[in-house]
Formats: structure tokens, C-alpha cells, sequence
């Protein structure tokens, strides 16, 4: 007697032929950002970096009632610039997070074969990874940011009213895109070098804090600013500081901020070229 | 004539400075078809090269009449894949996972959740579906990989060692699943294999691949049906003479796990066999007519490379 067991015979044959999907890096998207937003952790680390909006508009409706304090905490384009610095920690703790496992760990359960076996190419695959990653750093960079932005315009129209202050909205998506975009890149290339989450964050972490280090060494020996290059911090920093025309630091007064512009823009270039030859279907053992 | 879905000829594919696939021709019809050969002959390669994993260096590939090298993606939606390894995404329900595959082969997401509770039916994961796939047995495993095969309906499934690692009743349960899916549903399969018994159950025609070229192909009733007369022969005294004796003569002998296995030449009458013990100073005492299983097949192809 056959052993073969009795299963329910729910199979069909589809009518029509899956025509190919123009935008295939939007379900990976979805999804990814679908667990992350499932996750409580998650969503209590997005809430504390909230805070400093509400502590910022609280601020501009302080000068508001209180003009004289405006020549201690001016509303101008410094205090946008000071909140996206401020950011980064956040930004850092989000991005070791969210983004350490999202290669690795495909890479450790043969996901990457689930999704590179499907009709998509490499690139969908890297893209939606890279965007789960941007929507969630900017869910703490951008999108506070303009918050901020239009939250102040409203408290303080006599300060942010004019049309001429609508210009800060490029500039805060301009320094956002700075922070964001490098990091995003830097944290996919450790996760997808570790195959574990865990040693992609801790990765990730030696290697943006290590450049803030080797930096204030670099400067301390030769007291040159271009020693800010080699950090990621430093050079996000330096570009933002040009984006919203505020006075540098001491220890980058001198960067040319198109060279710190470059550095960032190498930087996430490079990383996609890592991710490119670095995730693929079959390993090739030479 | 049998619809051809697959072809390749002179394909090479290269592992750095090694050759995994050497100048393989054959082609993969309509229907269930064995690709059978020992571990690292280079099945999983032809696979991977069929999925456009692998751009070939020489010799050229068809699916569909597609390229995958010039038209992957055309061809992966074609295709479904079911990898040897373990392919599963962390911290998702096998329900999520199939769903997931479907969307990615370009399902919309509600068909894809219909067409995931479906096929995962179909496997027999039943209720053990709203599982996280982690949390899954081997066998469990397997059928989940088997359903993100099908979740899209593909023209022809590549099955790579799908019965890897179950136990004797899984595995009897995955290869009747298999014989549904190519006689009930109407899908072709590729069974990718080194178990000579699951491509038997489950296969009309066969690729016999070994050391990265193609060694035979073709229907197994062919196959078994071309093959010269095979007898079962077993000698008193010197088997060595025997053997030498037969081939010094232009015919075959094989060795079998207790007699050996000799080939008359075309048109040779049995009575040759005597001849041949007689001129050895050798007695038959035991002698049949073989019946040609897909083990001779599979022996006699792999004999080749040698």
C-alpha cells in the first residue's frame, strides 16, 4: 500500500500570463519597512528621536512670546542646521538597527536565492534594500526636519513667513540626503561583508566612529583641516555647515566643503560598487 | 515530437580557472525530466546558468527560445526554482514567504496571498502555514521551498535535490507531490538529482551529467529499449580470464555487487557466452538476461568519463 499522504488539491493553473513589474524593488521595499514598522523597538527609538522636534518648536514659540530671547536662540538658518546635526546619533542607532540584517541575513538564510531567482535583477534587489533603509533614517532626519521647519514657519510667521524662508526646505533635504544617503550605503556594505547582523552593526559603528577618531588624532598631529576628510562625520558636518551658510568649526574652518562633498559622494558611490560585486546568486570560489 | 523548453549546446560555464559544465549539449522537454549525475558533476550549474546566475564562456542557451544571459528576467518568470539549500526569509510565516515570492514574480498582492494559502495546501503544510518558516523540520523545509516554486504557476519547475535530507515516508511524500504536479497539473519539471530511485519514479526522459558534459539523454523507455543484450553472468574459476576473454573479443563487461554484467556483440547469439567460458577454461554457473534499470543507464554514461 502506498505511504503517500492525502492532501487537500488546491492547485491551479493561472489564466493569464504575470506580465514583468515596472518598479520590482517596491514589494522589498514594502516589506522591509512593513517588519521594521511591526517591531516595538523600533518604533520606541523613532519616537525619542522625535523629541527634539517638539523641544525645538517649543523654543521658536518661547522667542515668539519672548522676542528678546531671539538674541540667545536666534530662529534662523543655524538652529535647522543644529537639529540634523544633532540627529546623527540617532541616525547611527537607526541605521545599526534597521539596516545591519537586511543583507546579512538573507545572506545567511539563502533569501538572496529566494529573491535573485525571481524575475529581478541585482540592482532591484540592492534598491529596495537602500530605500527600506532611506524612509527609515529620514523618518528621523528629513521628515522631523521639515516638521520643524513648517511647525516654526506657523508659530513664527513674523521670523520664517517670508517666501524667501521656503528656501530652507531644499536645504534641510539637501543636508538630510547627506546624512542619509552615505550612511545608508556604508551600513548595507557592512551588512552584506558580515553575513551576521550583529557583526554588521558592530562594523558599521568601528567604522563611523573609528574615522571620528583617527580625525581628532589627524588633526591634533598636524593641525590641518583637510585631516577632516577621512571623517564621515566631519565631512557631513562640513557640507551641511556650507548647505545652511553657518560658520564652520574650528577643526574644519579651513575644508573646502567641495571636498567634503566629494569624500561623501565616493563613499556612497563605492559602497554600491561593494554591494554590486559583492551580493550575487553563486558564490564563486576561485 | 516532444516540445523542447530547454536547450543548450557546447555550454561552458567556468568557476574562476575551474570548468563546472564542459561543451553540455541536451535539451529539457515537456514533461518530468532526470538530470542525474554524481555530486559535483555539474547539475546544479546548468541550473544556476539556466537561471542566468552564471553568464556561460563559450556555447549558447535557450529557454523559450529566450536567452537568460540577454533576457533573465523574461526567462526567471518562467521559471520556478526550488534550490538545494535553504532559501527562506528570517521572521517570516511560510504564508508570508510564499506570498512574498509570488508578489516579487510580479503577482499582485492579493492574488499572491490566494495563490500562497493555495499551493501551500497543495504541499500539505495545511494549519503548520502560519509558522515562521525557521521554526520548520527539514521536510517542512522543503515543501516550503517546493510551494515558493510554484506560487507564480511557472511554464517549468527546476527541482535541485528535492528530496534531501526527509525521511523515507517525506521523501515519498515529496516525490508524489512532484508526479502530481507534471500528470495532474500539467507543469514541467526538472528533477535535479543523484538518487537514481526519485528520478525513476518521477521521469520519462533523463540528462545523464557527469564531469560537467552531458554523457546520454533521451526517453528512459528509449534509452533502456536501444541498449544491446545485457546478461547476468556468474563463472567458476578464474573470473579475471572470463572477463579478459570477453573483451579481447570486442565486447562489454561490467562488474555488478555479486555477478558480472556482459554485453553480447550486435547479432551474437547467447550461446556465445559458453564460447567465450569455454576458450577461459571457465564454467557458467549462473547465467540471465539482465533487465536494463536506469542504474545501467546511469552507470554505463558515468563509465564514459572514465
Amino acid at each position: 500500500m502506498s505511504s503517500s499522504q492525502i492532501y487537500e488539491q488546491h492547485y491551479r493553473r493561472l489564466d493569464a500570463s504575470i506580465p514583468l513589474r515596472a518598479q520590482r524593488w517596491i514589494p522589498i521595499a514594502r516589506e522591509g519597512l512593513k517588519a521594521l514598522f511591526s517591531l516595538r523597538a523600533y518604533l520606541a527609538l523613532i519616537s525619542i528621536a522625535w523629541l527634539p522636534v517638539f523641544v525645538r518648536l517649543v523654543q521658536v514659540y518661547f522667542t515668539t512670546r519672548f522676542p528678546e530671547a531671539r538674541r540667545v536662540v536666534p530662529v534662523d538658518d543655524k538652529l535647522f542646521f543644529d537639529f540634523l546635526a544633532q540627529q546623527l546619533p540617532w541616525m547611527l542607532l537607526m541605521s545599526a538597527y534597521a539596516g545591519a540584517g537586511l543583507i546579512a541575513n538573507d545572506m545567511r538564510t539563502g533569501g538572496l536565492l529566494l529573491y535573485l531567482s525571481r524575475p529581478l535583477t541585482l540592482v532591484d534587489y540592492i534598491f529596495g534594500k537602500v530605500m527600506i533603509l532611506f524612509v527609515s533614517l529620514s523618518m528621523v532626519t528629513m521628515v522631523p526636519g521639515l516638521v520643524l521647519f513648517f511647525g516654526a514657519r506657523s508659530l513664527a510667521p513674523d521670523v520664517l513667513g517670508a517666501a524667501s524662508h521656503l528656501l530652507l526646505v531644499p536645504k534641510i533635504v539637501a543636508m538630510a540626503l547627506a546624512l542619509v544617503l552615505p550612511t545608508t550605503a556604508l551600513v548595507l556594505v557592512m551588512s552584506a561583508l558580515a553575513r551576521s547582523a550583529r557583526f554588521a552593526g558592530l562594523g558599521f559603528f568601528f567604522v563611523f566612529v573609528g574615522s571620528t577618531v583617527a580625525h581628532a588624532i589627524a588633526w591634533r598631529a598636524t593641525r590641518s583641516a583637510y585631516a577632516g576628510l577621512i571623517s564621515i562625520q566631519a565631512t557631513m558636518r562640513r557640507v551641511g555647515e556650507a548647505i545652511f551658510g553657518v560658520k564652520p568649526t574650528r577643526m574644519t574652518a579651513d575644508l573646502p566643503p567641495e571636498y567634503a562633498f566629494a569624500v561623501l559622494a565616493l563613499l556612497f558611490l563605492g559602497c554600491l560598487f561593494v554591494l554590486k560585486t559583492r551580493v550575487r546568486a553563486v558564490e564563486i570560489v576561485k | 515530437m516532444t516540445e523542447t523548453l530547454v536547450e543548450f549546446e557546447a555550454l561552458t560555464v567556468r568557476y574562476g580557472a575551474r570548468i563546472a559544465l564542459d561543451a553540455a549539449s541536451g535539451r529539457f522537454v515537456r514533461g518530468a525530466t532526470g538530470l542525474l549525475g554524481p555530486n559535483g558533476a555539474g547539475k546544479t550549474t546548468l541550473l544556476k546558468a539556466l537561471l542566468g546566475f552564471l553568464p556561460p564562456s563559450a556555447g549558447r542557451m535557450e529557454a523559450f527560445g529566450l536567452s537568460p544571459t540577454v533576457a533573465p528576467l523574461e526567462v526567471r518568470r518562467r521559471i520556478g526554482y526550488m534550490p538545494e539549500v535553504d532559501a527562506y526569509l528570517p521572521d517570516l510565516t511560510a504564508v508570508q514567504t510564499v506570498a512574498f515570492a509570488g508578489e516579487l514574480s510580479g503577482l499582485p498582492q492579493r492574488e499572491s496571498m490566494r495563490r500562497s494559502h493555495e499551493v501551500l495546501q497543495f504541499v500539505g503544510l495545511g494549519e503548520e502555514r502560519y509558522r515562521k518558516v525557521e521554526t520548520y523540520s527539514t521536510g517542512m523545509k522543503q515543501k516550503v521551498k517546493l510551494a515558493t516554486a510554484l506560487v507564480h504557476d511557472p511554464e517549468i519547475v527546476l527541482l535541485d535535490e528535492p528530496t534531501n535530507g526527509l525521511d523515507p515516508a517525506g521523501r515519498e511524500e515529496m516525490l508524489s507531490l512532484i508526479r502530481d504536479i507534471v500528470t495532474l497539473r500539467g507543469l514541467s519539471v526538472v528533477l535535479c538529482s543523484h538518487l537514481l530511485r526519485d528520478v525513476e519514479k518521477v521521469c520519462e526522459s533523463i540528462l545523464v551529467i557527469s564531469g560537467g558534459a552531458i554523457r546520454t539523454q533521451g526517453r528512459v523507455e528509449e534509452l533502456k529499449k536501444l541498449d544491446r543484450d545485457w546478461y547476468v553472468v556468474r563463472v567458476k574459476g578464474e573470473t579475471d580470464n572470463f572477463v579478459a576473454e570477453v573483451r579481447q573479443r570486442g565486447a562489454e563487461a561490467l562488474p555488478g555487487p555479486d555477478a558480472w554484467r556482459v554485453a553480447l556483440p550486435m547479432g551474437a547469439p547467447v550461446t556465445w557466452i559458453f564460447d567465450v567460458a569455454a576458450a577461459s577454461a571457465t564454467q557458467i554457473r549462473h547465467l540471465r538476461k539482465a533487465e536494463d534499470t536506469l542504474e545501467d543507464i546511469f552507470l554505463r554514461a558515468t563509465n564514459h568519463e572514465a
